[in-house]
């Protein structure tokens, strides 16, 4: 929108008034008088484009809503621009709220980082945990050790917050073997966990492999 | 595009993971172009980089915004560990009896 601006010359509009004014108001003082009681007559009778600097942008329906705006929105020729804010802002919560609900599923990777060698490192309970960081509190994830050699198996490791030990699934199926168990230990936001494989492995974390994880928020 | 803690492990290993929007102190991005040989065993050196993204102003008016965060400049590959050699497999149930029943 453009705001007018006047000149200050004192001709940016015009006035109109009955045509029967000389004989309605004949002398100044009923002029005056009709004027001071609020009876006088007129019309603003438009913009004197000579007395402007800048015209402003009109206040009419062309500019503030017309009747194809209002029927985008579902209203009638008789809304007005509060209708048509009242209208979005209920369109804004509803969308609000549907998006909260719907849920979002975070994809990433890692390379593992323990190798064969480090089984005689005097660190290799803290080097084979893993810590894995996610932006939002999962429902559940899907962690895939991915293999991609004849003879070695992928597993795929399914747990959500409240597991603190889960068995993999997939390859061995639900093998009960304590070295394709992994420990859970949950952050207080649970929006991190970390993860140690059963008995001694480095089944989340070993160097040979990169996993793929999937978390759904 | 993958992040790296920037300190090594005690077998110079960097852990690491996807950037999912928070970078933890001590971690810094990986530039997807950069080369990374014997990822993630490697040294890593790392600085501050100014990006840019597009936001809205108060005015509804979409400007740039610069903002910083650690990312990998240079990343010289370490020693990849030797894989360990895969077991033998398992002879089949047939492979078996023909043992047993000394078939060639």
């Amino acid at each position: 929108m453009t705001d007018g601006v006047i000149k200050g010359t004192g001709n940016s509009r015009y006035l109109k008034t009955v045509s029967t004014a000389p004989t309605t108001y004949p002398t100044y003082e009923s002029f005056i008088q009709a004027l001071a009681a609020g009876t006088l007559s007129i019309d603003l009778n438009g913009i004197n484009s000579t007395g402007w600097t800048t015209q402003g942008t009109k206040l009419n329906k062309a500019n503030l809503l017309t009747d194809a705006t209002a029927a985008l929105a579902g209203l009638t020729s008789s809304a007005t621009p509060n209708t048509m804010f009242a209208k979005l802002a209920n369109l804004i919560t509803s969308l609000d709220t549907e998006v909260n609900a719907r849920a979002t599923i975070e994809t990433g990777s890692y390379v593992g980082t323990v190798s064969p060698s480090d089984h005689s490192d005097p660190n290799y309970t803290a080097l084979r945990t893993k810590t894995l960081n996610f932006s939002g509190v999962p429902k559940f994830v899907l962690l895939f050790k991915n293999s991609l050699k004849q003879n070695d198996h992928g597993y795929v490791y399914i747990f959500t917050p409240s597991n603190i030990e889960v068995f993999v699934g997939g390859a061995y199926g639900s093998a009960n073997n304590i070295n394709l168990k992994i420990f859970c230990s949950w952050s207080a936001n649970q929006k991190s966990v970390t993860l140690t494989g059963g008995d001694i492995s480095a089944a989340t974390n070993d160097s040979l492999y990169t996993y793929t994880y999937h978390s759904l928020m | 595009m993958q992040m790296l803690e920037i300190a090594a492990l005690s077998n110079g290993a960097h852990d690491n993971q996807t950037y999912n929007g928070t970078l933890p102190d001590g971690w810094a991005l990986v530039p997807d172009d950069m080369d990374c040989p014997n990822f993630p065993f490697g040294e890593v050196e790392a600085e501050e980089v100014t990006y840019y993204r597009e936001v809205i102003n108060d005015k509804g008016e979409a400007v740039k915004e610069s903002y910083t965060l650690m990312t990998v400049t240079k990343w010289t590959a370490g020693e990849m560990p030797e894989p360990t050699p895969l077991p033998e497999p398992k002879p089949t149930a047939d492979e078996l009896m023909d043992i047993l029943l000394g078939v060639q």
